[in-house]
């Protein structure tokens, strides 16, 4: 199972670098669904470093907060 | 065990938020050490996958394969490096057109171009970065056009050779525009269009030129399309940038 948390990280950031937004928001909701992801967190906070004019609030960077955070409950009710 | 396993992966997750947060002060405070680099890094990606893929498309190979399996075997590897050749050359075509639109645009304004080095489509902000920065004289706030003069957007953030541009038309924000000396607010929605409102009655057609508010030389956008019968009170207004972002590869920064 490793290898597909790894192949969802890694779609979601060449997602992010070369083609759309919404493939690492798809990789964020993912890897928080299934895992108690950090890499989700990395995720959100690189498409920030990237794309983030100043002065923007950091949406990626929450919402990937938040989905991890969110999710936790359900993660443990259903996979643990 | 079980439960210590659960403490731990949570333990993790927390550390790991901390961490993000404190990337995001850090790099806020000491205006961009971390994602300078970042950047550049993905930049640097994205530069090497455009190339190949751009390589890959134009030479036909995909579209062609089946009906090169067919032909004589003795012609194949003539028949690639052909291709690779007249994709070679449009390629470098397409960019000295850009380049001669760029050196016209030189002519009247100052300013230096640069290559756009990131997809303008995987930004959430609509946002894009060039290969030109603070070295090169850029300032934030500079004004960025296509090589045909349209403006693209602003510099919003600059780091020693690298610069962030954000569209005119990213999604949520306002522009004071004018068409046909009329003045209106358009709001953009992301990949290069935007909406307006106007008066009922007001002679807008599909092909009018939008202009930026105090800026009657570089043209903004054209109407695509407009909406609104007699029975409504205003005329909506449906405007794009003629340019698209994915296609061009060079900007031209006015100073």
């Amino acid at each position: 199972m490793q290898w597909i948390r790894a192949a969802i990280c890694t779609a979601g950031l060449l997602g992010g670098l070369l083609f759309s937004p919404i493939l690492p928001a798809v990789g964020i909701l993912l890897l928080s669904l299934r895992w108690r992801a950090f890499e989700a967190l990395f995720l959100g906070v690189l498409m920030d470093l990237l794309y983030l004019p100043p002065s923007h609030v950091p949406l990626f960077t929450l919402g990937a907060i938040a989905t991890v955070w969110l999710l936790e409950p359900i993660r443990n009710e259903f996979l643990t | 065990m079980y439960r210590d396993n659960n403490r731990r992966q949570r333990r993790v997750l927390l550390l790991a938020t901390i961490l993000v947060v404190l990337l995001l002060a850090v790099d806020h405070l000491s205006d961009g050490a971390i994602r300078t680099p970042v950047r550049a890094f993905g930049s640097t990606l994205w530069s090497v996958v455009h190339n190949v893929s751009m390589r890959i498309s134009g030479s036909g190979f995909l579209a062609t394969r089946a009906g090169l399996a067919r032909e004589n075997q003795s012609l194949k590897a003539q028949i690639a490096a052909m291709q690779e050749r007249i994709v070679e050359v449009g390629a470098r075509e397409s960019h000295m057109r850009q380049i001669e639109e760029s050196a016209r645009l030189a002519a009247a304004i100052p300013g230096i171009t640069a290559q756009i080095v990131s997809s303008s489509a995987a930004s959430p902000y609509g946002t894009f970065s060039i290969s030109a920065g603070a070295s090169d004289g850029l300032e934030r706030g500079a004004r960025v056009l296509s090589t045909s003069g349209f403006v693209l957007g602003h510099i919003v953030d600059v780091s020693a050779h690298q610069s962030l541009v954000e569209e005119l038309f990213a999604s949520g924000k306002k522009i004071e525009a004018m068409i046909r000396e009329r003045p209106f607010s358009l709001a953009g929605s992301g990949g290069g269009n935007a909406t307006g409102e106007l008066p009922r009655g007001t002679p807008i057609e599909k092909g009018d030129i939008v202009f930026a508010r105090g800026d009657g030389t570089h043209a903004i956008a054209v109407v695509g399309h407009t909406e609104g019968g007699p029975s409504s009170a205003s005329v909506k207004v449906y405007a794009r940038t003629p340019v698209n972002l994915e296609t061009i590869s060079l900007v031209y920064i006015a100073q």
